[in-house]
């Protein structure tokens, strides 16, 4: 050991040897002064902060790929694996080669081709992909009759036993009648619809041979075609409503090849008030929890303690909200209107354009206001946006990370023994309740450690960030040393970051993982 | 009537009368399969539903953009640079012999561990047949897509292009090709004194459809036209867009406004005066020099009929000379065809280096190296892959002739050669195995795997220095130094059956000549000269005598193999090695020095022009190779009692695993200068390798203690009563079982360390993905991400499945945890 010692201090002294040669001596001392780089997205960064705000830029940029890349890399990932066990042979091998092709390409060659044939293959933002699509969606008034009919038709048939012919026809018979009205009878021309008598035809072949020797295939298609036949007597009697209700759209998401554009929450001035009833809902809602937690415990009723804390949080959110928004909005405010100070009312204020956004705030009456991003040539004026390099990333690493965790999640299931899905099933739980209630919570005592060496190999993937220009921590910090040269001291920032964020993680997945062990033994 | 519903009575019901009915359609067979994984439910059936449709409508669209808008020249044209980087080219025999003796290595180790089924064989057979036969085949039955020409003298505007036909083009031609040139498009239309037009001028859907290379001019008009199309579809969309009433006030805003910017220009064809005027054109042949020739053949074209056809006599460049004398006319030509142009530099003798161009044809693979023309020093303009792209839909005979055939063609010429010497490897361990046979069990079934067996780590070990040497490089390597080098490895095997052989008297005799030749061959093989300073003779006595050492290994190997094989495979192992060996000293040299070769065969290459497959190739081998045994002692260390060494060891792996990989490569290129000055000029790729190595051997260290730990208590405490000492412990009871219990997770350790050298890419080597990256990068290529990338993709993919079906065939065959439940 004595030569492991020897050894590693010659390695440092050469080390400093070398960099004092150069007239760098490693210290932090340097990150104070100005950085003078650009970061892209950054909010409030310019260049002329110092080099510990860039740092902070690209620290605050790999945390929100990482916890987001973790929410979505779980749901992704367990949604995955249970398509692994599907009893539906498409299902299986769909999610099987999502699986094998994921897990056997680089996940550098994965990002580069979501960020180039992806997200730069967007449309310019002028024909940006529209979240609901702009326009005018007619709702044909029907749809609610039908609603309405299939409704109380089904609330008709349930107390009737199921081999009654009521209960097996009037189904059919409704969705024969919906069938004919709203496609078979074509509405611009009068005459028959041969595309849709074709598909009936099929569609009836094909129920006939799937329910080949049982009854109820009978009294399906004999209803269906009793359907149709009402049908075409309603539409001959003139009895079907054409009214349309016109509702305008107006796009909230936008997504283009200059990113993802959302629409955020603002706080106005009245917000602290607001705030300050929601806290009271909340206390009043924990309160009321542990009353009804000890009623339920001397009376042993089950007492619905959830719902009643969300009805408390919710009913003092709204009160506070009327409350608050009650107040008057002041009847004249200072604007600077051709280079003076005037007093306007703010409803001419904001015609004549004199309103910013600070001013908005201050006046409106509600506590939050909803800021939605709104096309303005190649910008979008309000709203959020998320980069297309963080956008490629994220993609990127949650379907790289997901496929793992499919793998993970299928073997922990599997691990489960087989007596407990047949006993829960010889119980009578259908195969959701099963899984949720007896399976998965006997998987993860299986599936947590491997899935917290995922979510660390997901925080150190993160630093591919560099291969779309997104300025996560190791971007950040490679420009700051490729500026000053000084190598060492931005080394050991790179290092100490991700090691305390490998160790935050890993120390919530130990907790995590003690919990679930506790809780079987 | 008795039947088995209704058997008379007292009588015992015979099963064989049972009337024969059919199975029921639908609960058997396929239909059964059907209704079970896919219709069980009605859920079931809307799932089906819904996730066929959205994988058929996946498939079917990758498979229609690969086949008619993919342009995969990209791929055809620069699969040298993807497999091998830009490595020399003089020099690319090493890579091949490299690669050759893989498949040979692989053969053998296909033999010795598997039993290949017929199935599998079959396959392979078909698959080489397809691919060597397929290309034949579409050369004959599809012709090559023609070229479009303009010439003329009108400028052509497109949008933001304005082109001008060029009288004069160049193209290469080999000798015996025909270029046949035409008027494409249709008939030439005269307009007579009157005015009148000899036929109405056709529309511009007939333009848009020529389909084939084209020139920038006619690919101007052509985009004229499609423009003009898409102008009138879109006003034609928006029209009926406005007088519908599902419209808010702001789009019909903004429709209105772009309605009104939009209008129809005219017809195309009237406006460039398209083939209104007959076209002289001709074909005239390039001097050596760059001036341009005799005229070796001219036509005017007049109407579809005439055509210019050329012969021509060589291979070289060629200048078509087109003019007409009113507006555009557009031409079509088979036989010319454009030019990938690339500028090497070429190492003369001198040591210095010239920059060449290099013109390669995109439809076949020939290239020239030939001056291009040139008329009063200035050059001729050539038909370039950057102007003459085939962009937009392909009909299938286009790329099959196009892409495919070229891309089978490339891939059987370095396939076939691997198939045929991965064959002959496989018999080749047939032969070991016939050679080695245990004598003792003839009559009974004889295991000719076994010996093959004991033999492929050896092979393999073999094949790690031989890549060494091939694709690095040896300074000064001559032929003799050849021999010897094969002569060493032949002489470690000698020196095995000379072991085997010790029990007798001529054998130890034997076994001292052995060594003594051994020894000989090692000293003249160094060229150890001890009138020079000692430093440099001390480190090669010392290589001589790790030689010996492990000659002595082998001969004690095969003494203690002497138990288990009889007395004539030893025998006939000792003389077969003996010959072995001397063919291996004397052929070598024979065959080179008739070869008349230079004195240094293998020079050391530039290992900054390493890239492609290649690069990846290498630094995974070097990193797995390298970190196995780092692992092993990091993770020994880590176990250990002594503080410092636990410490250090604990240290190193958390360190290491909890940074990404980027930053350990980021680390090694910048620090690895900084430890040694000496050693800053170590090139990039060894930095890259150091990097991979370590962060390799810190995971591998954590696989193998969970091996470690998985071995019982027991063992150790075992082994101590019997009288073995710490290392001794650990070498021959812990290591080998706690090895075999992880193999799996080594395994898999080992094929992600083969994606993560991707990561090399972002640190400025050209491995796979950054060859792909940087190809992308030059101007002929650019926007043609998804072809590369698509193409990288299933290179990664192939090897990464090849290896875990391995491994899982390992897991299978009973490694690891299954093994030890005896």
């Amino acid at each position: 050991m004595i030569l492991v010692v020897v050894a590693l201090s010659a390695l440092v002294n050469s080390i400093l040897g070398a960099l004092a040669a150069r007239n760098l001596t490693p210290n932090f001392v340097f990150l104070d002064s100005r950085a003078g780089f650009e970061l892209a997205g950054a909010g409030d960064y310019t260049p002329n902060d110092s080099y510990w705000a860039a740092f902070g830029v690209g620290l605050r940029n790999t945390l929100t790929v990482v916890i987001a890349g973790l929410v979505g890399a779980t749901i992704v990932g367990i949604l995955v694996g249970i398509f692994l066990l599907s009893g539906n042979w498409l299902v299986r091998t769909i999610s099987r080669v999502y699986v094998e092709i994921l897990r056997n390409t680089p996940l550098l060659v994965q990002i580069v081709v979501v960020f180039f044939v992806g997200v730069l293959a967007l449309p310019i933002p002028r024909a940006s992909i529209q979240v609901p699509a702009e326009g005018i969606v007619p709702i044909p008034l029907r749809l609610v009759v039908y609603a309405a009919a299939l409704f109380f038709g089904a609330r008709a048939v349930r107390g009737l036993a199921a081999a009654d012919w009521r209960a097996r026809m009037t189904l059919p018979m409704l969705v024969g009648a919906i069938l004919y009205v709203e496609f078979g009878f074509a509405r611009a021309m009068s005459g028959l619809n041969i595309p849709y008598l074709i598909a009936l035809a099929v569609g009836m072949i094909v129920v006939a041979l799937a329910w080949r020797g049982s009854s109820g295939g009978r009294f399906t298609l004999i209803g269906i075609l009793i359907g149709q036949m009402s049908g075409v007597l309603l539409v001959a009697a003139g009895v079907v409503p054409n009214a349309v209700l016109r509702i305008e759209l107006q796009p909230v998401f936008y997504l283009n090849n200059r990113g993802f554009f959302y629409p955020t929450l603002l706080p106005t001035g009245r917000f602290a008030v607001w705030a300050l009833f929601v806290v009271l809902g909340v206390v009043v809602a924990a309160a009321q929890s542990i009353y009804f937690g000890r009623i339920k415990e001397l009376t042993g009723e089950i007492q619905p303690r959830t719902l009643y804390a969300i009805t408390a949080i919710l009913a003092f959110a709204l009160i506070g909200w009327i409350i608050v928004g009650a107040q008057p909005i002041p009847s004249l405010i200072p604007v600077v209107q051709d280079g003076f100070g005037t007093l306007l009312a703010p409803d001419a204020a904001r015609e004549n354009g004199l309103l910013t956004l600070d001013d908005e705030l201050q006046i409106a009456p509600q506590p939050v206001i909803a800021s939605v991003p709104r096309p303005r040539g190649l910008r979008f004026e309000g709203g959020a946006s998320l980069s297309p390099g963080y956008i490629a990333l994220l993609i990127a690493l949650v379907i790289y990370t997901s496929a793992f965790i499919a793998e993970i999640v299928r073997a922990g299931i599997l691990a489960v023994p087989r007596g407990q899905l047949e006993a829960s099933r010889a119980l009578g739980f259908t195969y959701g309740q099963t899984l949720r209630m007896v399976i998965l919570p006997q998987a993860l005592r299986v599936i947590i450690p491997p899935l917290g060496n995922q979510y660390l190999n997901l925080a150190k993937n993160s630093s591919l960030a560099i291969a779309v220009a997104y300025p996560d921590i190791y971007a950040v910090t490679g420009t700051i040393i490729n500026q000053t040269g000084q190598a060492v001291p931005g080394i050991v920032l790179i290092m100490l970051s991700y090691l305390i964020i490998s160790l935050i993680i890993a120390a919530g997945m130990n907790a995590i993982n003690r919990r679930f062990q506790i809780v079987t033994r | 009537m008795a039947t088995l519903s209704n058997p008379p009575s007292g009588m015992i019901v015979n099963a064989n009368d049972a009337p024969n009915q059919p199975p029921p359609l639908l609960q058997t067979g396929m239909f059964a399969w059907l209704r079970e994984n896919l219709f069980k439910s009605t859920f079931d059936t809307i799932l089906t539903v819904v996730a066929g449709g959205i994988s058929l409508a996946l498939i079917v669209s990758i498979i229609t953009w690969s086949v008619s808008a993919a342009n995969w020249f990209v791929i055809t044209q620069n699969l040298q640079q993807i497999l091998v980087g830009t490595f020399p080219r003089e020099q690319l025999w090493r890579v091949n012999a490299a690669a050759l003796a893989c498949a040979f290595a692989l053969g053998f180790t296909l033999y010795a561990y598997t039993r290949l089924r017929r199935v599998s064989i079959w396959a392979l057979g078909v698959l080489v047949a397809v691919v060597v036969v397929a290309p034949m085949l579409i050369r004959l039955t599809t012709p090559l897509a023609p070229t479009y020409l303009a010439a003329g003298e009108v400028t052509i505007a497109a949008g933001t292009q304005t082109e001008v036909p060029q009288s004069v083009v160049g193209f290469v031609g080999r000798a015996g090709e025909t270029v046949i040139v035409a008027v494409g498009t249709f008939a030439p239309i005269r307009i007579d004194a009157d005015g009148v037009m000899s036929a109405p001028p056709p529309d511009d859907a007939e333009i848009v459809t020529l389909a084939g290379f084209a020139d920038r001019a006619a690919s101007a008009v052509v985009n004229a036209a499609a423009a003009r199309l898409n102008t009138i579809a879109t006003i034609t969309d928006i029209d009926a867009r406005l007088a519908g009433d599902l419209l808010t006030a702001n789009q019909r805003a903004g429709l209105t406004d772009d309605r009104d910017g939009l209008e129809v220009p005219p017809v195309v064809t009237e406006v460039y005066g398209v083939n209104r005027a007959p076209v002289d054109a001709f074909v005239r042949v390039v001097n050596a020099d760059g001036t341009i020739g005799d005229v070796i053949a001219s036509a005017t074209l007049d109407d579809p009929a005439d055509v210019l056809e050329a012969v021509l006599p060589a291979d070289s460049w060629y200048v078509l000379e087109k003019a007409t004398a009113e507006g555009v006319a557009i031409l079509r030509a088979t036989g010319i065809y454009p030019v990938l142009e690339r500028n090497l530099s070429q190492i003369d003798d001198a040591g210095g280096s010239t920059r060449v161009s290099e013109y390669a044809r995109l439809t076949d693979r020939y290239e020239t190296r030939a001056r291009r023309p040139q008329i009063d020093g200035a050059n001729v303009p050539l038909l370039v892959i950057t102007d003459a792209q085939y962009r937009g839909t392909k009909p299938l005979p286009d790329y099959l002739r196009l892409y495919l055939a070229p891309f089978l063609d490339q891939f059987s010429t370095f396939l076939l050669p691997m198939l045929i010497v991965g064959i002959v490897g496989y018999f080749g361990g047939m032969g070991v195995g016939v050679l080695g046979r245990d004598a003792r069990s003839e009559g009974q079934r004889v295991d000719m795997r076994r010996p093959a067996r004991a033999f492929t780590s050896w092979l393999w070990i073999l094949y790690f220095f031989a890549l060494a040497f091939l694709v690095y490089g040896v300074a000064g390597l001559d032929a003799l130094g050849v021999a010897l080098l094969l002569g060493r490895f032949a002489w470690v095997g000698w020196a095995y059956y000379a072991g085997a052989n010790a029990r007798h008297a001529w054998g130890r005799a034997a076994l001292g000549l052995v060594f003594a030749l051994g020894l000989a061959q090692a000293v003249i093989a160094e060229r150890i000269d001890l009138s020079q300073p000692f430093e440099t003779w001390l480190w090669k006595i010392v290589g001589v005598l790790v030689w010996l050492g492990v000659g002595v290994l082998a001969a004690q190997r095969g003494a203690s193999m002497r138990e288990r094989i009889g007395n004539a495979p030893s025998v006939r192992g000792f003389v077969g090695a003996s010959g072995v060996w001397l063919f291996l000293l004397i052929v070598p040299v024979m065959v080179l020095s008739a070869a008349n070769t230079t004195n240094d065969l293998l020079p050391i290459t530039d290992t900054n022009r390493w890239g492609g497959l290649l690069l990846t190739m290498l630094l995974t081998l070097v990193s797995v190779v390298a970190s196995f045994p780092l692992g092993v002692l990091l993770a020994l260390g880590r176990r250990s009692s002594l503080p410092v060494v636990k410490g250090t060891c604990i240290a190193f792996i958390e360190l290491v695993r909890g940074v990404p990989l980027i930053t350990v490569l980021f680390m090694a290129q910048l620090l690895v200068p900084l430890v040694n000055p000496a050693l800053a000029d170590i090139e990039n790729v060894f930095r890259a390798m150091v990097g991979l190595t370590l962060f390799s051997a810190a995971y591998l260290a954590e696989n193998v203690r969970g091996g470690l730990q998985s071995v019982a208590g027991g063992q150790e405490e075992a082994a101590r009563a019997l009288g073995l000492t710490g290392w001794q412990i650990t070498l021959f009871v812990t290591l080998p079982q706690a090895l075999r219990a992880v193999i799996p997770a080594l395994v898999g350790q080992f094929i992600s360390l083969f994606k993560d050298t991707s990561l090399v890419a972002l640190v400025g080597l050209l491995d796979l993905t950054g060859m792909a990256r940087s190809t992308i990068a030059q101007s002929e290529f650019a926007g043609l991400q998804s072809e590369i990338f698509f193409f990288t993709s299933i290179l990664y993919f192939v090897f990464s499945y090849i290896m875990a079906s391995i491994s899982r065939r390992i897991e299978a065959s009973g490694s690891g945890a299954a093994r030890r439940t005896l």
